[in-house]
């Protein structure tokens, strides 16, 4: 059976980064394994950035660009993950989400759509700017929507600014999201397993664990 | 630790104005109207809907440089050719996104992401900007002409006023 988990997050939240070490800790140590996990990468653009990223280390992925899949391109996420599946029958398939998509509203467009597809949602926030987003109404009602419905926040770019900032991203994250476990991460730095254990569970299901 | 503040109009409510389109279905002030306090809002030419209208603003290089609404953000795409070596043209493709990321700063806008590909053969640099930083560089193979496609995700500014950004820093680059 197919999982699908949504990455969400705002525009530079650092999306690619996380699920290129996501990826690696869903396949562990077995390059044979890399067929398990598929990545089905949505960019707004008329032109595709992070999928030729993330295909030159070897991963298969599926680009979608020139639309979002919260809204213009919900019909063909639908078709594209059909096809994927059929495809490559993999373990995982990992969606990246555009940076202004609402992960909660995709995850509720395919309940009805694809019942049968187990969904989670995942959802970053840059803590460098998360501050300086609340501040801008439309950015701050964004990050809001963003977080809604998401298993787990990796609040990313945590080495970049102070404790203090962290927990009052933390709280803010909270007020949107209260069920979500928060956990602080550096893509740049690297990911430690415990964090996706932690995340993932003994079942593969997302759920906090902070 | 926080970064620097240059920041879109102020508002009374102590909120930042986003939307300077005029044409724009949000519901944000506008160029005409961000002196207002946000009273403005409730007017009501501005209490229409919020389409996902994907309006396309090209130039003349037709494919080169284009610009579309995604409301309330604007994305614009470069894909242009830098007839340098490998290393000067990832450092040529950074300056231009950095020259056109203070201007989207200047002209009050909130840079969502800024992110290029530069390649060329099986080389590979992905440039990413998200604010007043310096640009970070990711080597995908650290191993003439390079290719280099670039996108812009920003708030607060005209498709216009985006499309005239990218033209006066990328033009040249366009084949």
């Amino acid at each position: 059976m197919t999982k699908l988990l949504i990455i969400g997050g705002f525009l530079g939240s650092g999306k690619t980064s996380v699920i290129l070490q996501l990826a690696k800790y869903l396949v562990g140590e077995d390059p044979e394994a890399r067929a398990k996990v598929v990545i089905l990468e949505n960019e707004i653009g008329s032109v595709s950035i992070d999928d030729r990223t993330l295909a030159s280390t070897g991963w298969s992925v599926e680009p979608m660009f020139s639309g979002c899949v919260c809204c213009t391109m919900a019909g063909e996420l639908v078709v594209n993950l059909h096809a994927l599946m059929t495809r490559y029958a993999p373990e995982w398939i990992i969606l990246e989400t555009t940076g202004m998509a609402y992960p909660n509203n995709v995850k509720k467009a395919l309940s009805e759509s694809m019942p049968e597809l187990e969904c989670s949602i995942v959802c970053l926030a840059d803590a460098k700017r998360w501050k300086r987003m609340q501040r801008v109404e439309q950015l701050a009602e964004f990050s809001q929507e963003q977080m809604e419905g998401a298993g787990a926040v990796l609040v990313n770019k945590s080495d970049l600014v102070t404790e203090e900032i962290l927990n009052e991203v933390d709280a803010s994250i909270h007020t949107y999201n209260a069920d979500a476990a928060i956990f602080h991460v550096s893509a740049l730095q690297g990911i430690p397993d415990t964090v996706w254990r932690q995340i993932f569970g003994k079942g593969g299901d997302v759920h906090g664990g902070a | 630790m926080e970064e620097r503040e240059k920041r879109p109009e102020e508002r009374a409510d102590g909120q930042e104005a986003l939307c300077r389109d005029p044409h724009c279905a949000c519901h944000h002030d506008h160029e005409h109207g961000h002196h207002h306090d946000h009273e403005h809002h409730d007017h009501e030419h501005h209490d229409h809907e919020h389409h996902h209208d994907h309006e396309h603003e090209h130039d003349h290089h037709q494919e080169a440089i284009s610009v579309m609404a995604h409301p309330p953000a604007v994305v614009g795409t470069v894909r242009c050719r830098i007839a340098l070596q490998w290393e000067d043209a990832v450092a040529e493709a950074e300056c231009r996104m950095r020259a056109a990321a203070d201007r989207v700063l200047a002209d009050g806008g909130f840079i969502g992401h800024i992110k290029a590909i530069v390649e060329e053969d099986s080389r590979k640099c992905r440039i990413s900007i998200t604010g007043e930083e310096e640009a970070d560089r990711q080597w995908l193979d650290p191993d003439g002409i390079c290719g280099g496609d670039c996108v812009f995700i920003v708030f607060g500014l005209t498709c216009q006023q985006l499309k005239e950004i990218l033209q006066d820093t990328f033009s040249d680059l366009i084949l």
